[in-house]
C-alpha cells in the first residue's frame, strides 16, 4: 500500500508542478491525522561528486502527505518556509551517501532493503485499517530496516516531522542491541 | 474513509519516559545557525498571551495582565538542567569541562567537587555561592583562586557535607543557545549520606541525568544500585551513561570493555544511550565510532532540549495558566455585569453585600489554612507510624533469616547490605504511592472547600446560585483547580497549576505521578559489619539479631528523613499556591468594586459587555494543549 502510494506520488502532477526535478522521495512515514491514517513523504536531493560514498545529501525540502489507502493529498509543504527550520541552509549538504549503516550494501542490496522496508510498512498500514496480521517479528524487521536505511544526517528533520513514528521505527536501538554490539 | 483501528498505534506503549532519538553520525541533527528557535506553535502562543495581557491592561485589569506577563517570562527563562552524577572521581567535572571546552571546574584524582555547582551561560565569567535557601552568599571572579571554594579541601574537618551550592556563569555560547544548565555534583559515595541526599534532591529537579561510569572499574554493585535507586527512582525524563577514562584501558581491550558495560546495562534494562567521554578515544575498531567523544553527548543534550514532548508540556503549562487568569477576569466581569444591571437601591445593596462577603471569605481562609496544617500533621504522623511498623516487620523478617542462616557472619557480610537495600526500596515504593494518594486526597478536599466558598460569594450577590450558569461558578472554582484526581488529565492539571514550571514539567513527564520517596539507601551497612566478624559463631547469631534490631530503625529513619520533609513541603506548596491565587482574586474584586464607583450603570454595562467579548475571543484563540 505504501509502495504504491510512493509510486503514485512520483508520477503526480503536484510533483511535476511544484517539486524541482532533482528531488526524490526519501523514506515515507506513517502518521495519524484527524483520526485518519496518513503517509508523510519527504522529498530531498542528492548530488553526485564522482567519489565513492561521497554523494552529497541535502536536507529534506518538501513534504507531501496523503491519506491511506485513498491516497488523497492532504498537505504539501515547503520546509524552507517552516519557521522551525528557519536556521537550516537548504543549499548546503548535510551528509554523504552511503552512510555507515549501509556501506556494505551494493546498489542492488540497498534497493532491495528499501523495497522490503516499504512493503513491510505497507503491511503495517494495512493492519491498522483491516484485519490483516502484524506481529512482533514484523515490527522488529521494520524497525531494523528503517533505522538502518535512514540517513543519520536527516534524522533531526524526520524526527521533527513525525516524532512518534520516528521514535518507534527510525531511532531505535542504534546503541544497544541484543548482543551489546552496534549494528554494522 | 477506512476506519483506523487504533489511533495511537504509533505512540510508545507502556511507561511514558520519552523515547529518545539517538544521535548517530556527526551532525545527525539538522545543521542550524543562531539561537535555538522557539517552535512555531510556541511563538504563536506567546503572541496570543501578550495580546491577552495588553487587552487586560486596556480594560484596567493590571493585576491579571501582570500575572500573564510573568507567566510568559517564566517559560522564556525555563532552563534545561542536566545533572552529572556518579561516584567519586569518575570524571564528572572533567566531562563538563570538555563539554564547555575550558577548564572551568576543578578536577583531580582525589574527591574534589564539594558543592553542587550549576554551570550556566553568562556574559562574564563569575562564581556565585548560594546559601542552602538559594539566596546569594557571595560572588567571585572565576579563577583558580575561586576553585578553593568549590573544592573539597576547604571542607570542615567534621566531615559533614557543606550546605549550600554554587553557580558558575561562563560565556560558552552553546549553553545560552539551548538554555542548558550543567549540574556538577559531588561524588555520591556509599557512605556519604548527607551528600547523597543533596544529589538525590538535585536529581528530582533535573530534566536529564548523565551517569559517569569509569571504564577501568565499571558499574560496581554499589554504582548499579545508585543508578537503580536514585537515578531511575527520581524518574528523570532523559538519561545517558558516559564512559570515562576509556583511554586508560589497554587499546586492544577497549571494545570489549564497552561491550561489557553495554551488556550489563542491557541486562538491567537500562535502555538509554551510552557515549564515550573525551576528545575521541582511539579504539581498536570502528564499532563504537558513533558514540565516541564528548561532542556526541552535546548533540544528545541538544536533542533532549528540543524533544517535542517537553515542548508541549511547557506550552501546555503556559496555556493552562493564562486561560485560568482569563477565566478569573471573565467571572469578575460577569459579576460586575449583574450588579450594573440592578436598579439604584438594589445595586448599592449588592455592592455592600459583596464587600461583606469578601471580608468573610478572608476569614474563611484562616480556617482553611488551619485545617490544611492539621491535615499535614496527620499525614506526617501517619508517615511516621508507617515507618515504625515497617521497621518492626523488617527487623522481624531479617532476624528470622539470621536464625535460619547457617553462618551469621556470612549473612552479615553477604546478605545484610543487600537485603536492607531491597527492603528499603520496596518500602520506598509503597510510601510513594501512599503519599501521592494522601496528598491528592487533601488537595481535593481543599479544592472542594474553596469552590464552595466561591459559590457562597456568588449566591450572596445574586440571591441564588441558579442565576449564574454553571460554567461561571465552575470557572471561579477552577482557578484553584485541584479537583477529582482520579482523572489523569486533572492530575496533569494539578501538576501544572499548583506547582512552578520546572516542577510541573518534571511531574508531567513522569506521568503526573509525584516522585516523593527516593529514599536514601546508602545506610551504614558496611560500617558495623567489622565489629561483628570476630565474635564466636554461637554468640554471633544473637549478636547479629541485636545488631539488626538496633540498626534497622535507625537506617529507616535516616533514609526517610528527606521524604518526610518533602511530604510536608508538598502541603506547604499547595497551601501557598492556593493562597496566592485567592489573594489575587480578592485584590481583583476590590479593584473592580472601586473602579465601578465613578461610572454610570449604562456605561459600565456597555463597557463590561465589550470587555467580556474581547476576553472570550482571546480565550478561544489560545490553544489548549
Ligand atoms: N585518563 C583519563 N583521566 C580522566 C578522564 N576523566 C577524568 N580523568 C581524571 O580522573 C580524575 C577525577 O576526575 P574528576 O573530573 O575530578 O572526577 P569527579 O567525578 O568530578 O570527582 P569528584 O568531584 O571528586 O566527585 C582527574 O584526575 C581527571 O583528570 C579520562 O577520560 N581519561
Ligand atoms: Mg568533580
Amino acid at each position: 500500500m505504501v509502495m504504491e502510494a510512493v509510486d503514485e506520488a512520483k508520477k503526480s502532477t503536484l510533483r511535476r508542478q511544484h517539486i524541482p526535478m532533482e528531488y526524490v522521495p526519501g523514506l515515507p512515514m506513517l502518521s495519524v491525522r484527524g483520526g485518519e491514517l496518513c503517509m508523510i513523504l519527504p522529498w530531498l536531493r542528492y548530488r553526485a561528486t564522482g567519489k565513492v560514498d561521497g554523494t552529497l545529501v541535502f536536507p529534506v525540502r518538501y513534504i507531501t502527505v496523503c491519506t491511506l489507502p485513498e491516497r488523497m493529498l492532504v498537505e504539501f509543504r515547503d520546509l524552507a518556509y517552516d519557521p522551525h527550520f528557519a536556521g537550516l541552509d537548504f543549499g548546503r549538504a548535510c551528509g554523504t551517501f552511503r552512510h555507515e549503516a549501509v556501506k556494505d550494501l551494493d546498489r542492488k542490496a540497498y534497493m532491495s532493503l528499501r523495497e522490503n522496508a516499504l512493503t513491510l510498512m505497507g503491511r503495517l498500514a494495512s493492519a491498522q485499517i483491516s484485519d490483516s496480521t502484524w506481529g512482533d517479528t514484523d515490527e522488529k524487521a521494520l524497525r531494523e530496516s528503517l533505522s538502518r536505511l535512514i540517513e543519520p544526517s536527516l534524522s533531526g528533520i524526520y524526527r521533527h516531522l513525525e516524532p512518534d513514528f520516528y521514535n518507534k521505527y527510525l531511532s531505535v536501538e542504534k546503541y544497544l542491541t541484543d548482543d551489546g554490539q552496534n549494528k554494522e | 474513509m477506512a476506519k483506523i483501528k487504533n489511533k495511537d498505534f504509533l505512540k510508545p506503549s507502556g511507561q511514558c519516559s520519552p523515547q529518545e532519538p539517538r544521535s548517530t553520525e556527526k551532525g545527525s541533527s539538522a545543521p542550524r545557525k543562531g539561537p535555538a528557535p522557539v517552535s512555531a506553535e510556541r511563538a504563536e502562543l506567546l503572541r496570543k498571551c501578550s495580546e491577552a495581557a495588553t487587552a487586560l491592561r486596556e480594560l484596567g485589569m493590571k493585576g491579571p495582565a501582570h500575572r500573564i506577563e510573568s507567566l510568559m517570562a517564566k517559560t522564556r527563562d525555563e532552563r534545561f538542567t542536566v545533572a552529572f552524577v556518579g561516584e567519586f572521581s569518575r570524571g564528572k567535572s572533567t566531562l563538563i569541562n570538555s563539554l564547555l571546552g575550558a577548564d572551568v571546574l576543578p578536577a583531580s584524582a582525589l574527591p574534589t567537587t564539594a558543592l553542587i555547582t550549576r554551570v550556566g551561560y553568562g556574559r562574564t565569567p563569575l562564581l556565585i555561592t548560594l546559601n542552602p535557601d538559594g539566596s546569594r552568599e557571595g560572588s567571585y571572579p572565576l579563577d583558580k583562586e575561586a576553585w578553593k571554594i568549590l573544592k573539597i579541601d576547604n571542607f570542615n574537618s567534621s566531615g559533614d557535607s557543606r550546605e549550600g551550592s554554587a553557580a558558575i556563569k561562563v560565556p560558552v555560547k552553546w549553553l545560552g543557545q539551548y538554555g542548558v544548565i550543567l549540574l556538577d555534583t559531588p561524588g555520591a559515595g556509599d557512605l556519604q549520606e548527607g551528600r547523597m541526599k543533596s544529589v538525590a534532591r538535585a536529581l528530582l529537579a533535573s530534566d536529564a541525568a548523565v551517569i559517569t561510569v569509569d571504564a577501568t572499574q565499571p558499574l560496581s554493585l554499589s554504582e548499579q544500585s545508585f543508578v537503580q535507586q536514585k537515578v531511575l527512582g527520581a524518574r528523570t525524563p532523559f538519561l545517558a551513561v558516559a564512559v570515562t577514562k576509556l583511554d586508560l584501558v589497554p587499546l586492544p581491550e577497549r571494545d570489549r570493555q564497552m561491550d561489557y558495560i553495554v551488556k550489563l546495562m542491557r541486562s538491567r534494562k537500562w535502555n538509554f544511550p551510552v557515549v564515550i567521554a573525551g576528545a575521541g578515544v582511539q579504539m581498536p575498531s570502528d564499532k563504537y565510532n558513533n558514540v565516541n567523544g564528548s561532542a556526541r553527548l552535546r548533540v544528545l543534550i541538544e536533542e533532549w532540549t528540543e524533544n517535542p514532548r517537553r515542548e508541549a508540556l511547557v506550552s501546555g503549562w503556559l496555556a493552562a495558566n493564562v486561560t485560568q487568569v482569563l477565566d478569573m477576569a471573565e467571572s469578575l466581569l460577569a459579576d460586575r455585569k449583574k450588579i450594573a444591571g440592578a436598579k439604584g437601591e438594589e445595586q448599592l445593596r449588592l455592592r455592600e453585600r459583596r464587600l461583606e462577603a469578601l471580608a468573610e471569605l478572608q476569614k474563611g481562609w484562616g480556617e482553611l489554612r488551619e485545617e490544611m496544617t492539621r491535615r499535614c500533621e496527620a499525614a506526617t504522623a501517619e508517615f511516621d507510624s508507617k515507618l515504625k511498623q515497617a521497621a518492626e516487620s523488617m527487623t522481624e523478617r531479617l532476624q528470622h533469616e539470621v536464625d535460619r542462616f547457617p553462618e551469621p557472619k556470612r549473612w552479615v557480610e553477604k546478605e545484610y547490605n543487600f537485603r536492607v537495600r531491597g527492603e528499603l526500596s520496596a518500602l520506598s515504593q509503597a510510601l510513594d504511592a501512599w503519599a501521592s494518594r494522601t496528598v491528592a486526597r487533601d488537595q481535593a478536599w481543599l479544592n472542594g472547600r474553596l469552590q464552595r466558598q466561591f459559590r457562597t460569594i456568588l449566591s450572596v450577590e445574586t440571591g441564588s446560585i441558579g442565576q449564574f450558569d454553571d460554567s461561571l461558578a465552575y470557572t471561579s472554582g477552577e482557578s484553584l483547580d485541584l479537583e477529582d484526581l482520579r482523572q489523569s488529565q486533572k492530575r496533569a492539571n494539578v501538576a501544572t497549576m499548583a506547582l512552578g514550571l520546572g516542577a510541573a514539567v518534571a511531574l508531567a513527564s513522569v506521568g503526573g505521578f509525584i516522585p516523593l520517596a527516593t529514599m536514601g539507601v546508602s545506610g551504614g551497612a558496611g560500617l558495623w559489619s567489622r565489629s561483628v566478624f570476630e565474635k564466636k559463631i554461637e554468640r554471633q547469631r544473637e549478636e547479629v539479631c541485636r545488631l539488626v534490631a538496633g540498626e534497622v530503625p535507625r537506617i529507616i529513619r535516616e533514609a526517610s528523613s528527606d521524604s518526610r520533609s518533602r511530604l510536608r513541603g508538598m502541603y506547604a506548596e499547595i497551601l501557598a499556591e492556593a493562597m496566592r491565587r485567592e489573594q489575587e482574586w480578592l485584590a481583583m474584586q476590590r479593584d473592580m468594586i472601586s473602579s465601578e464607583r465613578d461610572t454610570s450603570a449604562d456605561e459600565l454595562s456597555a463597557k463590561t459587555d465589550e470587555a467580556l467579548r474581547r476576553i472570550a475571543a482571546i480565550k478561544r484563540a489560545i490553544p489548549q494543549v
